[in-house]
């Protein structure tokens, strides 16, 4: 670098107030952000103790309008999947992961956290206005990913909470005793299959056995034994309208197979 | 380094093999906003996955092209500022190692096998071939550095009273912070996930993974950066016809970067469990300190600009802007460095709401961020990437730049490019669109159930903006191919990167010695990071299993 004359030795006067406006820009942003944060009172993700993690999702009662609800995010549905709760509740979340880093925005509001395996995240929400607020997994998880959401639903008319997806909520209790309900959920099955009618990242089991499936290449065969196999056996050969070729091939031997369809049939 | 031609074979070789993979990363950069407008509902096209194309542009546009355009660069400046040879032995041991990591890396994404996004969260899994591909990359870009130190000592002791050439200065700043945020995601590959994903442990503590991988991932971010302010600082001015308004300014620019680019990285993790809020509020306090140099900057690059174009008879309060070389054919340079700080206004303004604690709630994992960071890494710095590239190939070779025109034209081009596409991806952001998702499989599928009719007009807008951005870079290619094959020049001067001189040239003993500033960003890092990192240690999360993107059963140890 060639040198040039050297006409000051001090910094530039005209620098000396850039550095320190710009030193009075950077205080006023803190200044706003304090303000955002004890002024408005806009909370972010905290550290929640251990001792609040949780293994399945639910909904509880604290008082009128107050509820705590439990996520479990997993690869690649939320559980509940589907709340609704009366217009003007107040909400405590709680979300946890079961396998991988998930996401949960409720798009329209401010909560919007990380949901990680071993560590629970909490937000506080409250909804005055009836609508339907969509719970987005904003965080890649795997094949999966773009079919991950939940609703909340704020209605008018409901009194309660209740809430869809849950365990306990599982179409018939003698259906879940069968073994193909084990072999299923061990296969990861049902991380794309509910079995509770919502949708995923693939058809929900439930009423499916004797319907007749809608596929890409345009027909329509009947849901029976020999459907099954078949796509068991070779997954995105036949993909079912609306839904992603993304289905792994899963060894399935023949005893289990039968187990599958008799929990199937269960579920109809 | 015109008696160097081992060193310029080196240069030209960095510069070109990121060039030639960026065909890939463009491609699937028009594929990603294709899928993601609905135009393609299906996961993969071609034999690639979205997620895996995905994982490969973010690979390949921000890690292999920035890194290596940096070492090239660094290369470049300090063999001529210095004046002295440089370790050529040094500079092409660390092309070999980044290029086996790069490879290794790359043939891991296309096989399938890391399909995990370039900031690889465990505990999704990849091959650990992924994982030591990434490390041998980034400690291959370790070594540069150490080749720059001898002749530099030596520089100082036959110049003894002379300030360090600022270019020098901002190559050094570049590598001294990323030498020191490479270290926690190199201590996260080696330590956590290579003896994981090699089946030695059976988990991995994913709070502390991912602190470590910030602590890292915004430094990673004025790494990016750097190499494009020393131009700005170096070449702009004189570019402009004018000459750097305080040589101060941008000795302290550079200075508080190396204290202030690493202890901030918690900013990412606002929404993140497991750290106290008052560790986050610290950081945040820290990113705003950041706006200090950067704000000096824009002055200074402003007066320069301003400082050029009334010398040249520019006169009104803005009518000199008139004056600067906007199409001028012999300073085709000039509008790629010119055009980034314009678009890095907008990148700039975004990243506080994104650093601004609550604010960042609203667009946390949203459209937004990949709005943001086109305007930042995608905009001043693949800029003076693409115009700097152009100009050392040729340069070195002795090449003329055919179509100086054409050349003009690519800056203007991708910045109407990155301004509809980060306008659609910002909008999209606020209507709670998510970054990352193949949104035609679902959400932009009129036959799904999760279809969300609101985003079709934001997604289209980025759809618009993506192509046209490929368009500016097939343009851009078309430049480098026409000028590559042309005839060689019998110039006689020889090829040197014009520096420009300062207007007001003050000499502070505070901003001669980098020893100072980089013992206070020791000190800065150790405070900003000790307590977060020692609150997850004391925390004891139960380490947790791999999983592969396919299937959500966990993987046994050695799988």
């Amino acid at each position: 670098m060639s040198k040039s004359s050297k006409n000051k030795t001090g910094v530039n006067g005209i620098e000396k107030r850039v550095i320190l406006t710009a030193l009075l820009v950077s205080c006023l942003g803190m200044g706003l952000i304090a303000y955002s944060t004890w002024g408005m009172g806009i909370t972010i993700a905290d550290c929640v103790p251990n001792s609040k993690i949780f293994e399945r999702g639910s909904v509880k009662k604290l008082a009128e309008k107050n509820y705590e609800i439990h996520f479990l995010a997993s690869m690649w549905a939320f559980e509940p999947s589907r709340v609704t709760v009366p217009a003007g509740s107040s909400l405590d979340l709680f979300v946890i992961s079961k396998d991988v880093t998930h996401g949960f925005n409720i798009i329209g509001t401010n909560v919007n956290m990380m949901v990680e395996p071993a560590v629970v995240n909490e937000a506080r929400v409250h909804f005055e206005h009836p609508g339907t607020y969509t719970i987005v997994c904003h965080e890649y998880c795997g094949v999966g990913h773009q079919a991950m959401n939940a609703v909340i639903e704020v209605s008018d008319s409901a009194q309660d909470i209740s809430a869809d997806g849950l365990p306990a909520s599982e179409s018939s209790a003698s259906a879940n005793t069968l073994p193909g309900k084990a072999i299923m959920d061990q296969k990861g099955c049902l991380a794309c299959h509910s079995v509770d009618g919502t949708v995923s990242v693939g058809p929900s089991f439930k009423g499916l056995w004797g319907t007749k499936a809608e596929l890409t290449d345009g027909t329509s065969p009947t849901v029976d034994a020999a459907y099954v196999k078949d796509m068991i056996e070779s997954p995105g050969k036949k993909v079912v309208k609306g839904f992603p070729p993304v289905m792994p091939k899963l060894p399935v031997s023949d005893e289990e197979f039968g187990q599958i369809i008799e929990y199937l049939k269960a579920l109809r | 380094m015109e008696q160097q031609k081992a060193l310029r074979a080196v240069i030209v070789a960095e510069l070109l093999v990121p060039l030639l993979l960026l065909i890939f990363g463009i491609y699937h950069g028009v594929l990603q906003v294709m899928y993601r407008a609905g135009v393609i509902h299906a996961s993969s096209v071609a034999g690639i996955d979205y997620y895996q194309g995905l994982t490969a542009h973010g690979v390949i546009n921000a890690l292999v092209l920035t890194t290596l355009f940096a070492v090239a660069l660094g290369h470049a400046m300090v063999a001529q500022e210095l004046e002295l040879p440089i370790s050529v032995g040094g500079a092409a041991l660390s092309l070999a190692v980044m290029l086996i990591g790069a490879v290794m890396a790359a043939a891991m994404i296309f096989a399938g096998k890391a399909t995990v996004l370039y900031t690889f969260y465990p505990p999704l899994k990849a091959s650990p071939f992924f994982y030591i591909g990434l490390s041998l990359f980034i400690v291959g870009s370790w070594i540069p550095l150490y080749t720059w130190i001898p002749p530099y000592l030596r520089w100082r002791k036959a110049n003894p009273g002379k300030k360090t050439p600022l270019a020098v200065v901002g190559i050094f700043t570049t590598f001294i912070v990323w030498q020191i945020a490479t270290l926690p995601v190199a201590f996260e590959v080696l330590v956590l996930l290579v003896p994981w994903s090699m089946g030695w442990t059976p988990g991995v503590n994913v709070v502390l993974s991912r602190t470590l991988f910030w602590f890292f991932g915004h430094p990673l971010v004025y790494f990016w950066l750097l190499p494009t302010y020393t131009l700005y600082y170096t070449m702009l001015p004189r570019l402009a016809g004018g000459k750097l308004y305080s040589d101060f300014a941008a000795r302290f620019s550079f200075f508080a970067f190396i204290v202030l680019s690493s202890p901030l990285g918690l900013h990412h993790q606002f929404a993140d469990p497991g750290i106290s809020s008052n560790w986050k509020g610290l950081h945040t306090v820290l990113t705003l300190l950041v706006v200090v140099p950067s704000l000096v900057t824009a002055f200074t690059l402003s007066a320069s600009l301003e400082h050029g174009a009334r010398s040249k008879g520019g006169a009104g309060l803005f009518g000199w802007w008139r004056k600067l070389p906007h199409f001028d054919r012999e300073k085709w340079l000039f509008p790629y460095l010119f055009l980034g700080l314009v678009i890095f206004i907008f990148g700039g303004i975004t990243g506080i709401v994104n650093a601004s604690y609550a604010m960042n709630g609203v667009i946390h994992n949203t459209a937004w961020l990949p709005a943001h960071f086109h305007l930042t890494v995608g905009g001043p710095v693949f800029l003076a990437i693409l115009g700097m590239s152009l100009y050392l190939i040729t340069g070195l070779l002795n090449k003329r730049v055919v179509m100086p025109a054409l050349a003009i034209a690519v800056p203007y081009i991708w910045m109407t490019g990155t301004f509809l596409f980060s306008g659609g991806l910002f909008a999209g952001g606020l209507r709670g669109e998510p970054r990352r998702t193949n949104l035609g499989l679902t959400y932009l599928n009129p036959q799904s159930p999760s279809f969300r009719p609101d985003w079709q007009i934001t997604t289209h807008f980025a759809l618009i903006g993506g192509c046209i951005m490929a368009l500016a870079v097939l343009v851009y290619f078309a430049v480098l191919i026409s000028s590559l094959v042309g005839a060689r020049e019998c110039s006689a001067a020889p090829f040197s990167m014009p520096m420009s001189e300062p207007l007001h040239d003050e000499d502070i003993a505070a901003v001669r010695n980098f020893t100072p500033w980089v013992a206070a960003a020791v000190l800065a890092v150790v405070l900003a990071y000790y307590p977060p990192l020692n609150d997850i240690m004391k925390s004891h999360f139960k380490p947790v299993p791999g999983y592969r993107p396919d299937s959500p059963i966990a993987l046994k140890a050695g799988e």
